[in-house]
């Protein structure tokens, strides 16, 4: 069975998107520059199901090479499908997606759409991805979602893409999850230009 | 002329201690490695793993002189009567604590300001570096734009609640950049230059 993990581009002030954010400016104000070191480096790096090619660095594209082949599902929210545009019905990694939400939006619920939208909350979008995802891994792909896995205990991973800004403002990553110490092992750290990628084991066993 | 550095451990999260001042998970890594570090001026004996343990020798070799907080010297119980790492310690405060209002104190009291007592750290400091403690002035500091480099000694935890490092800087973006990362077992000591 694979793991559940979560991945996200943070500041060092723990904000993935800066004040001000909505539907109309996802990343809030300056939120933009959490996402510099995917454009900055001299490597071009296709964003596999998609059209977009990312320019990276050596090190961040190698994270990349091992990292994506291993995700197997996606699981997100409603707002983030609904920013994206759906992707455009293709949407990253080329995998199946499980999208967290109240209502479906029935333009999407055709033979083979890369969607299944799961109304019954995060645990059974996180069974159901698993499931799809055989021997590979999940990823969660929204701040919500992972607070809520978190909760639940499903989450095994954290992938943070650390990257060197001050935002001053901005949605908290690491929020709406009680006051109780929660222990990590970090596992892995990558420095590369413009941003530092730290894995860490979510600690399970007490 | 010197730096200003800030310094703190801090939880994934951006907590420097816990609600109630709690430290001792965060500070785990001072204890956690299996290389003596002495501390400067004292007798407190830091078990570090030896890439902090190298870190911690290069980067508080530089410091000349500290300012810190009343909060800071008063959750520390004045550091026991001796200041931390040995070197000049300026305490921004209203009030000065008139037990240590005396001849040959090792502290020094100032009362007009975050501005005036880094002066006053600078000059006596010399050609060394200024280490600034307290998140009220690294905070102000940050947003009055003297401070120069930060170091963070990051730890593999979330604390959910506490007090934060990076707080009240009001929705104002500022660009850092990264000069060093060392990754040692218990901790990622990260060093960024705050680009002016």
């Amino acid at each position: 069975m694979g793991k559940v993990i979560f991945n996200m581009s943070m500041s060092l002030d723990g904000f993935v998107a800066g004040p001000n954010d909505g539907l109309e400016r996802p990343m809030g104000d300056g939120g933009e520059r959490l996402f510099k070191w995917y454009y900055s480096g001299d490597i071009d790096f296709p964003f596999p199901g998609t059209d977009m090619v990312f320019k990276v660095s050596r090190a961040s594209a190698k994270l990349f090479q091992e990292a994506w082949p291993t995700f197997g599902a996606i699981v997100t929210g409603r707002k983030t499908f609904d920013i994206a545009g759906a992707w455009g019905g293709k949407p990253p990694l080329g995998v199946p997606h499980f999208v967290v939400t109240h209502t479906v939006p029935q333009e999407w619920l055709k033979p083979g759409s890369p969607f299944t939208f799961v109304t019954d909350g995060v645990e059974s979008a996180v069974e159901k991805a698993k499931q799809a995802a055989g021997d590979k891994n999940v990823a969660v792909s929204t701040a919500s979602i992972m607070q809520q896995c978190f909760k639940a205990g499903l989450l095994d991973e954290i992938n943070i893409d650390l990257v060197p800004v001050l935002l001053g403002g901005g949605v908290r990553l690491f929020d709406h999850l009680g006051t109780e110490p929660i222990e990590l092992e970090r596992t892995r750290v990558v420095e590369a230009p413009g941003v530092t990628h730290l894995t860490f084991r979510v600690v399970k066993e007490k | 002329m010197g730096k200003v550095i800030a310094e703190f451990t801090m939880s994934l999260d951006g907590f420097i201690a816990g609600p109630n001042d709690e430290v001792n998970r965060i500070f785990g890594w001072y204890s956690s490695g299996d290389t003596d570090f002495p501390v400067p001026s004292s007798t407190m004996v830091f078990k570090l793993a030896r890439a902090s343990a190298d870190l911690l020798r290069e980067s508080w070799g530089t410091l000349g002189a500290i300012v810190t907080g009343r909060r800071d010297f008063d959750v520390s119980d004045a550091w026991g009567g001796t200041p931390p790492l040995g070197v000049p310690i300026f305490i921004v405060t209203h009030s000065i604590p008139q037990e240590w209002a005396k001849e040959g104190s090792p502290f020094t009291f100032v009362t007009d300001g975050v501005e005036s007592a880094l002066a006053q750290a600078k000059a006596s400091a010399g050609d060394k570096d200024v280490g600034i403690g307290g998140t009220k002035i690294t905070q102000q500091g940050l947003q009055a734009g003297y401070v120069d480099e930060i170091q963070i000694h990051l730890v593999p935890v979330l604390l959910g609640a506490g007090i934060r490092l990076f707080d009240h800087l009001e929705d104002e973006q500022i660009a850092l950049e990264k000069i060093r990362v060392i990754d040692a077992p218990d901790v990622t000591h990260l060093r960024y230059r705050v680009v002016k």
